[in-house]
C-alpha cells in the first residue's frame, strides 16, 4: 500500500495516534477492520467488553432479575447487615437490601448515557472550536484558543465539583458540566489537524471554486477529521465513566436512588470491611469498562491511522 | 498603460496591471527586519479572449504564484487586475466567490487537489452546487455528461479519487473546472506530474475543450516544448519578472533576451542533423535569492551579455517590435564570446552572488 504520509504536518500531541496520518481514508475500511479486529485479541477482549456494556444498558429492564430500588424484606440479615452474594441475591444485596446485581445492570445505563452524550457534548464543542479556530485564523484564533488554554489550566474535576455544587447533583447537571470541561484536548488535536489541512491543496481547489468557509469546513475538511473523532470518543467514554464515578463517589453525582456505579461505591464505604462485595462490584465494572473502551480506543488509533492513509 | 499593437487586436478578457505579490519571510533574529519573498514583482501584460497565454520559468520564478495572484487564490500585495468591468484584487469576498464561476484553474498535482474522502459525483457535483447550476436528478445528469466530456465513463462518479490513473485523474480535475463554465482557466502544470505518455492525451484535450467552449487558458509549464505546441503567446519569467512576451512562433524565431535565447537552446530538436548543431547556451550559477533579487536587470548576474549598465538600470519593458515585449538594454545583440570586441565591457556570466545588493 502507498503511503502519503505528509512531511509539512505538524508535530501531533501527546500520544502516539498521528492525526495527520489518517487524513486520507479508504472507503473499503469496514471490511479490513473487522479482520483487523479478528486477529487483534486484546482489542477483540475490549470491543467485547464495550458490546456487552453497551447491550446491558439497553436491555436493563430485560436482564435485572429484580427492581433495583425495592428495598426487599428479606435482604438485609436478621442484624440488619447486607446479604452476601448467594441466592435468591446473586451479588448480594446492599445496606438497605436492594439487589446490588440490578443495581450494577441500571448502574450500566446511567454510565452509558453519561459518556454518550456528555462525551458527545465535548466532541462537538471542542471539534466547533478547534477547527473554527484554526481555520479563521487571526485574532478569532488567538481568542479561541486562549480561552482553551485558560480551560486546561483548570483543576478540572475540583472545578466540577464547585460547578456542581452551585447548582444542584442531577443528571442533566453533571452532563452539561463534564462538557462543558472536557472539549480542550479535543479542541487541540482538532486545532493543529484542521491548521495543517486548511493548506493542503484540496482546499485550494475549493476555495477557487467558490466555496465558503463554512462549506469548506463541513463538506471537505470535516471528513478528514472523523476517524480522530472516533477515536477521541471511544477514548473519552473511559475518563467520562471514571469522572462520574468520582462525583458520585463524593457524593454529588446523580442523586439517589438511582443507581450508578459511583453511588454504589460511595454507599459501600461503611461496609467495605465486613461486606466488600458491596464495593468490589461496582469497581470491577468501572474498571472493566474503562479497560474496554481504552483498549477500543488504542486498536481504533493503531488502525484507522495506517489504513487510512491513502490510495492503492 | 501599453497600447497592445494595432486596433485589430483581440479584445483582453483579463488586463494585469503591476501586479506585485511579496510574501513576508521571518525575522531574522528578534529585533531583525523583516524581509519578504518578491515572488511577483511588478508584472504588466494583457491576456486575451480566446488565447492560450503560455508562462515559462524555472521552479520557484513565480510563475504559479503569478496564476494564483491572478485568480485571487492568493492575495496581491498591489497592483490590479481587471476582469469583466472589475478589479479582481478589490472586488469583496462575495463578489469574488460569485466571479470564480467564470475563473477557474487546473492543478499541477490532481491527486492533492481533490478530497479523497468526496466521490467523483461530489468532487464535480460541488462546484454546480456552490453556484446553485443545478441539483438532485440534473446535477448527476450533468457529472456524467461532463465525465463524458472528458473522456471518462460516466459510471466513475461513484468513485473515489484513489482508484484513478494519474491522466484519470487530471481529467477529473478537468471536469471540475469546465462544471462552472468558466470563460478562463488558470492551468498550472497540468501534464508536469503526469507520464510522457499521456501528456499528449491531456493536452489535446485541453485543446478541443477550448474550441468547444471558448475558453481563454493561462499556461503555466516549465519547458519550452510543452508551451510551443498549445500557445498562442508566450512569456517568459524569470524572477518574479517577465523578460520577454510575445507571439509564439517569433518567440523561437527571434528571441530578443538573452534568457529566452539560452531557454530555447535547452530545447532538443527531433531532427538529428540540425540537433548536431544546436548551440547550447548555458547559464553559469544559480537563480539568485529572490529574498535579495540583484540589482537593476535581475539576470545580470547570469547574462551572458551584461554590462556595467545592466547592474545599474532596471530594464524598462517596451515593445520591440509589434506585439513582441522584452525587459532588456541590449535586446536582440548578438552573445558575445570573450574574444571578440572590449573584453573590459563585457562582464559574463558569472556567479550568483548579486552585485550591489540592496
Amino acid at each position: 500500500m502507498e503511503m502519503h504520509a505528509d512531511p509539512e504536518m505538524p508535530v501531533p500531541p501527546a500520544g502516539s495516534f498521528d492525526p495527520s496520518r489518517a487524513a486520507d481514508p479508504d472507503p473499503s475500511v469496514w471490511r479490513r477492520m473487522w479482520d483487523s479486529l479478528r486477529r487483534d485479541k486484546v482489542a477483540l477482549v475490549g470491543a467485547v467488553i464495550v458490546l456487552a456494556f453497551v447491550l446491558v444498558s439497553a436491555f436493563a429492564p430485560l436482564l435485572a432479575p429484580f427492581d433495583p430500588n425495592n428495598q426487599f424484606n428479606d435482604g438485609l440479615t436478621a442484624m440488619g447487615a447486607p446479604l452476601p452474594p448467594g441466592h435468591p441475591y446473586l451479588l448480594g444485596t446492599d445496606d438497605l437490601g436492594r439487589d446490588l446485581l440490578s443495581r450494577l445492570i441500571y448502574g450500566a445505563r446511567v454510565s452509558l448515557i453519561i459518556g454518550v452524550v456528555a462525551n458527545g457534548l465535548a466532541m462537538i464543542i471542542g471539534v466547533a472550536i478547534g477547527a473554527i479556530a484554526a481555520y479563521a485564523g487571526g485574532w478569532v484564533d488567538m481568542v479561541l484558543m486562549r480561552f482553551t488554554d485558560t480551560m486546561m489550566a483548570f483543576p478540572v474535576l475540583l472545578f466540577a465539583i464547585a460547578l456542581i455544587a452551585i447548582t444542584s447533583p442531577s443528571l442533566q447537571n453533571i452532563i452539561i458540566v463534564i462538557a462543558i470541561l472536557y472539549w480542550t484536548t479535543t479542541a487541540r488535536i482538532i486545532h493543529g489537524m484542521v491548521l495543517s489541512l486548511k493548506e493542503r491543496e484540496f482546499v485550494e481547489a475549493a476555495r477557487a471554486l467558490g466555496a465558503t468557509g463554512p462549506r469548506i469546513l463541513w463538506l471537505y475538511i470535516m471528513p478528514h477529521l472523523l476517524s480522530v473523532i472516533i477515536v477521541y470518543t471511544t477514548l473519552g467514554v473511559a475518563t467520562t465513566v471514571l469522572v462520574e464515578a468520582s462525583l458520585s463517589f463524593v457524593g454529588i453525582g446523580v442523586p439517589l436512588p438511582t443507581p450508578t456505579w459511583g453511588n454504589m461505591i460511595n454507599e459501600a464505604q461503611n461496609y467495605y470491611h465486613s461486606d466488600p462485595w458491596m464495593m468490589v462490584f461496582p469497581g470491577v465494572a468501572i474498571m472493566a469498562t474503562v479497560l474496554g473502551f481504552n483498549l477500543l480506543g488504542d486498536w481504533l488509533r493503531d488502525t484507522l491511522d495506517p489504513m487510512q492513509s491513502g490510495g492503492h | 498603460m501599453e497600447i497592445h499593437g494595432n486596433g485589430a487586436e483581440p479584445q483582453p478578457l483579463i488586463r494585469v496591471q503591476e501586479l506585485r505579490t511579496y510574501f513576508p519571510t521571518s525575522r531574522q533574529g528578534v529585533l531583525g527586519r523583516r524581509g519578504s519573498v518578491k515572488a511577483v514583482d511588478g508584472l504588466t501584460f494583457d491576456i486575451y479572449r480566446g488565447e492560450t497565454l503560455g508562462l515559462v520559468g524555472e521552479s520557484g520564478c513565480g510563475k504559479s504564484t503569478t496564476g494564483r495572484t491572478i485568480i485571487r487564490l492568493i492575495r496581491a500585495t498591489s497592483g490590479s487586475v481587471w476582469y469583466d468591468g472589475r478589479d479582481l484584487t478589490k472586488v469583496s469576498e462575495g463578489e469574488m466567490r460569485r466571479l470564480r464561476q467564470k475563473l477557474q484553474i487546473v492543478f499541477q498535482d490532481a491527486y492533492a487537489s481533490v478530497s479523497s474522502r468526496m466521490r467523483v459525483q461530489s468532487i464535480i457535483g460541488d462546484a454546480l452546487a456552490i453556484h446553485r447550476l443545478a441539483s438532485g436528478r440534473a446535477r448527476s445528469n450533468r457529472v456524467a455528461e461532463l465525465l463524458e466530456v472528458v473522456g471518462l465513463d460516466p459510471r466513475f462518479a461513484s468513485r473515489y479519487p484513489h482508484e484513478f490513473s494519474g491522466g484519470q485523474r487530471q481529467r477529473i480535475g478537468i471536469a471540475r473546472a469546465l462544471a462552472v463554465r468558466p470563460e478562463f482557466i488558470v492551468c498550472d502544470e497540468p501534464i508536469s506530474a503526469l507520464d510522457v505518455s499521456i501528456r499528449a492525451q491531456i493536452i489535446n484535450l485541453l485543446e478541443d475543450l477550448q474550441g468547444e467552449f471558448r475558453l481563454t487558458y493561462l499556461f503555466i509549464a516549465h519547458d519550452l516544448a510543452v508551451v510551443r505546441h498549445i500557445c498562442d503567446r508566450v512569456a517568459v519569467m524569470y524572477l518574479g519578472k517577465f523578460m520577454e512576451l510575445s507571439p509564439n512562433q517569433q518567440l523561437y524565431d527571434h528571441p530578443l533576451h538573452p534568457y529566452t535565447r539560452s531557454l530555447i537552446s535547452a530545447v532538443p530538436v527531433p531532427d538529428p542533423d540540425l540537433e548536431d548543431t544546436r548551440q547550447r547556451i548555458i547559464l553559469e550559477g544559480d537563480v539568485p535569492s529572490p529574498v535579495s533579487p540583484p540589482s537593476g536587470c535581475v539576470f545580470h548576474t547570469r547574462c551572458p551579455i551584461a554590462r556595467e549598465r545592466c547592474a545599474r538600470e532596471v530594464p524598462e519593458w517596451r515593445q520591440y517590435a509589434p506585439r513582441h515585449w522584452v525587459a532588456c538594454h541590449y535586446a536582440g545583440e548578438p552573445l558575445i564570446e570573450s574574444n571578440s570586441g572590449e573584453p573590459d565591457q563585457v562582464i559574463l556570466a558569472r556567479s550568483p552572488e548579486p552585485v550591489g545588493s540592496a
